[in-house]
């Protein structure tokens, strides 16, 4: 079938599948793709559409992807079917969003046993805020304890008109294509005019470092070809179109792509954030009267320091960072230096999944060696003189004395769990300074508690506590919900006597002092000692809360040095030297690198 | 001139903390190891004119362990080889379960005049720990039957810092081993690499592990006790009755010429070092094909030999003179370590003017001061 053939725009689908992560919503993508014959079976691997090893490797979808499927219906007809696979993860929220922007309708898929889960909900409340039409797909059902009956009623608790839900496996193919023929039937196909003014929505792109961006697009009005000159109506950046095409899964030109279409255009856009994900395109020269809705500027909303473990690799870094962001526009990093680490990036991501991901890019891509230090939150300081900042650095923090009030990004923790683990669940949550909000029967084994929590409690391995607490079962999903004053206080870590900004620190108070204790007893064991007693404080403002002493060292000499080795031992000095030079001073104190790498690196497996 | 060295990397059975060049159960390669020896020798001797040597040290492992007719046939290369001096000082090691009457004559008819005997302690429940196979009986009863065989040079090692051992265990060990009145004391601090058997024991929490503060302790309680006891502490771990420090070991400590030989013996000629393969029965193959047995030479730059130089001349209590220094290696050493010495001096660890030595504090922290001179 020539992939190129033109149909007409009442037999295009744009559709996506959305689900919770493992309901196999990407197997599901391949069976399809393999059903209509679109990726042949030597280039078939398992889930073709996840091309990133790390993706692959976790088995999540991080960059959105679109495909063009051509399919002969039972009815005879050809139809285009635009497949749009979404990123997966909570912290992904906007771009899904935007995907989903994209098509006129989703499957929306549930695993047969596991029912619906913390994503099942929120993407389908994307779909629906995006109005796009739903088709239940309860999968799996081929494994034994398989429930689609629960699964379907689960659903229809969410409002979902259960009336066409398909119950197929991905795994085995069964009922596949009755899910395409659903998907015909049921799915609309894209309004829009071709000859109305240019209005496309780019829903993603990707950084090719000859041709530059590759924005992926969905026409919505008019027609967009090579030669043409667009604009992008959030940036007002205008340029010529080189080429426009589509996904067989592989890029492949075309003439033109128009209303209805999903493709990619190439528009000699050498800086990505000239295509920002959300914006419209349209005609430089007959513009189009307003953009499409939906638009946002990215905002990250967690904050971690990105430091090289080698001082000398700090441009690797800045340019390992520089051709991420190509690809990541949600990236955003600004230089930070530490007395401790020397020189490295204040770094912002979408959430702990995104900093992970880039985290081991940068490290296997670009062979980093990398400290991260503990993920912060942005504080809204107001000060005595009411000036208000937004500081995401204790070190910046102005005096305890000027403080009026701290505020911190407070998050709404949906749980889902079955209710045999409530307890733990507000266990957990309490522990973590969470405010009980709502609890919610969602089936009889299904329970949902909603907490507000501060952001910065979930920061660290909240959500592993979680899983291992509840066995597993529990699922989380979260939102923003603004900033809220808490009794929070900076904590200060002095060696020798001075403050080290590096490690300082913000707490709430009720935690401080074991805080405190915990950080001067873990530096105590990691600061070697010196010739002299060197004391470690926690200090809030002017006030220690902690204090340890690491003990002058007594004895630091070879007892045997004969002929034997003279070598040897001088290598050995050698080192002792060269170490020695290495290290930090603090005032008269020898930290060594590793000291501050040892404490101030994330402590995951710490809790 | 020079000192010689012969190592005989022979012992009966490991010590759980030894990590020296010494092997136990290769007695079927005694001899062969001696005449390889002999062959060393030879090699180096041959062409040359006979060198004149200052001092003779047979270590070990546990040299004893060849007997009688093994040592003579080294010996007897000696003296046919280098010119030595009647007044040349020449020791040999030992352990106490390896000595009776017969042997220690023997010892000291066919020439030695200085023996080293390996006590470690004499607190009954410490000796198992360690590995050793003597009792503290033995051991004393053995320094008894040194002197009587004409032994008038005698020095023992002691060992601090044993898991278990406190201050009282020490002292009661300090005070036995002065009642004998060697001429010599040599203690050492226990220090484990990690694949002896008391590294290990320690590390699956058998023992307890190794208190730095209390080997200092220990260090310095013997220092003052052994000061109270007429003993001049002239190096490091070295204590003697005036007049019999070790000749050999001070040729080190001087930086002075050596030669080595036997498996993994080092040698220093002016600005080159060089050692022998390890390995007894490779050393012995080496020997035999090549006549030598070089595993690892380093030619030293001026700046390395001055560093050494200096970090062995600070293990003597005399210390180095910066002049003399200056002198001989043709660099203004005063000024070139001003700023080293000036801050060591501040610090308590370093004393002098011209004469730069260690200050009691800088002997226990000594590894400080030599790591600022390398």
């Amino acid at each position: 079938m020539n992939p190129m053939v033109n149909v007409p725009a009442q037999n295009i689908r744009n559709f996506s599948i959305i689900a919770h992560i493992d309901h196999g919503k990407s197997t599901l993508a391949d069976r399809i793709l393999e059903l209509t014959h679109t990726v042949n079976e030597r280039e078939m691997r398992e889930q073709v559409l996840d091309r990133m090893d790390l993706e692959r490797e976790r088995g999540i979808t991080i960059k959105a992807q679109a495909v063009r499927i051509l399919y002969k219906a039972r009815n005879g007809e050809e139809y285009v079917l635009n497949l749009i696979d979404t990123p997966g993860h909570v912290d992904f929220t906007y771009e899904v969003s935007r995907s989903l922007a994209a098509c006129e309708g989703a499957l929306l898929v549930v695993d047969a046993a596991q029912g619906v889960e913390a994503q099942t909900v929120a993407n389908a409340q994307l779909a629906i805020e995006n109005k796009l039409f739903l088709i239940p797909v309860i999968n799996k059902i081929d494994l034994p304890n398989a429930d689609p009956v629960r699964a379907k009623h689960e659903i229809e608790e969410l409002g979902i008109d259960v009336e066409n839900t398909m119950l197929v496996s991905a795994k085995t193919g069964q009922n596949v294509q009755e899910v395409l023929e659903a998907v015909i039937r049921l799915i609309p196909p894209p309004a829009g005019n071709a000859r109305n003014p240019l209005k496309a929505m780019i829903f993603d792109s990707v950084f090719d470092p000859y041709r530059g961006a590759v924005v992926f697009t969905r026409v919505v009005d008019g027609i967009i070809k090579p030669g043409q000159k667009v604009k992008m109506m959030a940036t007002s950046w205008v340029s010529e179109v080189e080429e426009v095409g589509i996904f067989k899964p592989d890029m492949t030109p075309t003439d033109q792509l128009e209303a209805g279409d999903v493709g990619y255009v190439i528009a000699g856009i050498k800086e990505i954030k000239n295509a920002k994900v959300g914006d419209t395109m349209t005609d430089a020269k007959n513009s189009a009267s307003e953009p499409l809705s939906g638009y946002k500027e990215v905002k990250p909303m967690v904050f971690a320091g990105l430091y090289p473990i080698d001082g000398g690799e700090y441009e690797n870094l800045r340019e390992a960072l520089d051709k991420l962001q190509l690809n990541d526009p949600a990236l955003l990093y600004t230089p930070e230096t530490s007395h401790a680490l020397g020189f490295g990036f204040r770094c912002g991501f979408l959430g702990l999944l995104h900093m992970e991901i880039v985290r081991e890019r940068l490290e296997r891509e670009y062979q980093l060696e990398l400290l991260t230090t503990t993920p912060s939150v942005i504080y809204r300081v107001t000060k005595r003189t009411r000036a208000v900042q937004m500081l995401n650095n204790p070190s910046d923090f102005p005096p305890l004395g000027e403080i009026e009030k701290i505020e911190e990004p407070y998050i709404s923790a949906m749980v889902l769990v079955p209710p045999d683990y409530i307890g733990q669940v507000f266990e957990l949550c309490q522990e973590r300074r969470g405010e009980f909000k709502n609890m919610e029967y969602l089936s009889e084994g299904r329970v949902e508690i909603e907490h507000h929590l501060p952001l910065s409690e979930i920061l660290l391995d909240f959500f592993n506590q979680l899983k291992s607490r509840t066995r597993g079962y529990a699922s989380l999903d979260y939102e923003h919900i603004g900033y809220k004053e808490s009794d929070l206080v900076k904590l200060d870590v002095l060696i020798a006597g001075q403050v080290v900004d590096a490690l300082s620190c913000v707490v709430c108070k009720e935690k401080a002092h074991n805080r405190g204790r915990e950080l001067v007893k873990r530096l105590r064991e990691i600061i070697p000692r010196q010739l002299f007693e060197v004391p470690i404080q926690a200090a809030i403002g002017s006030k220690i809360v902690a204090r340890e002493t690491v003990k002058a060292k007594k004895k630091d000499v070879l007892a045997k040095c004969y002929g034997g080795d003279i070598t040897r031992k001088r290598k050995l000095l050698e080192r002792q030297k060269a170490g020695k030079r290495k290290m930090k001073q603090i005032g008269k104190v020898d930290v060594p690198q590793e000291a501050f790498i040892a404490f101030l690196k994330l402590e995951e497996e710490k809790k | 001139m020079f000192g010689l060295y012969i190592h005989i990397p022979f012992c009966k059975q490991k010590c759980f903390y030894c990590d020296f060049n010494s092997y136990a159960g290769l007695s079927r390669v005694h001899a062969k190891y001696v005449d390889a020896l002999l062959m060393e020798m030879e090699g180096f001797c041959r062409g040359r004119q006979a060198q004149t040597v200052s001092s003779i040290y047979f270590g070990g492992g546990t040299p004893t362990i060849l007997g009688e007719e093994l040592l003579k046939k080294v010996l007897k290369k000696c003296f046919g080889c280098f010119e030595i001096d009647e007044a040349c000082e020449m020791t040999i090691e030992t352990n106490p379960e390896a000595l009776d009457f017969t042997k220690l004559k023997g010892l000291r008819k066919m020439g030695f005049n200085r023996l080293s005997i390996g006590f470690q302690s004499l607190d009954t429940r410490l000796l198992p720990v360690l590995g050793r196979r003597h009792t503290a009986q033995k051991a004393l009863q053995s320094f008894d039957l040194a002197k009587l065989a004409g032994f008038k040079n005698i020095n023992v090692d002691l060992m601090y810092g044993i898991p278990g051992q406190d201050i009282i265990s020490w002292d009661s060990t300090l005070k036995n081993v002065l009642r004998l009145k060697p001429q010599h004391i040599s203690i050492y601090a226990l220090t484990l690499d990690s694949s002896t058997r008391i590294a290990r024991r320690i590390t699956k929490q058998e023992l307890p592990p190794i208190d730095d503060d209390l080997q200092a302790e220990l260090f310095n309680y013997a220092r003052e006790m052994l000061g109270l006891f007429g003993y001049t502490h002239y190096e490091i771990s070295n204590f003697a009755r005036p007049g019999f420090e070790c000749h050999h070991n001070v040729l080190y400590w001087k930086n002075g010429d050596y030669l080595g030989l036997g498996a993994g013996a080092h040698s220093h000629f002016n600005d080159v070092r060089y050692s022998n393969v390890k390995e007894p029965e490779a050393y012995i193959e080496r020997i035999m094909k090549d006549g030598g047995a070089k595993a690892q030479e380093e030619r030293l730059a001026v700046k390395q030999m001055l560093a050494e130089t200096i970090f062995l001349g600070l293990r003597l209590a005399e210390g180095i003179n910066i002049k003399d220094l200056g002198k001989q290696f043709d660099l203004p050493v005063d000024r070139l370590h001003a700023a080293t010495i000036e801050d060591l001096k501040s610090k308590g660890l370093l004393e002098g003017e011209e004469q730069l030595k260690l200050t009691p504090k800088g002997v226990l922290l000594s590894n400080e001061v030599f790591s600022q001179f390398v």
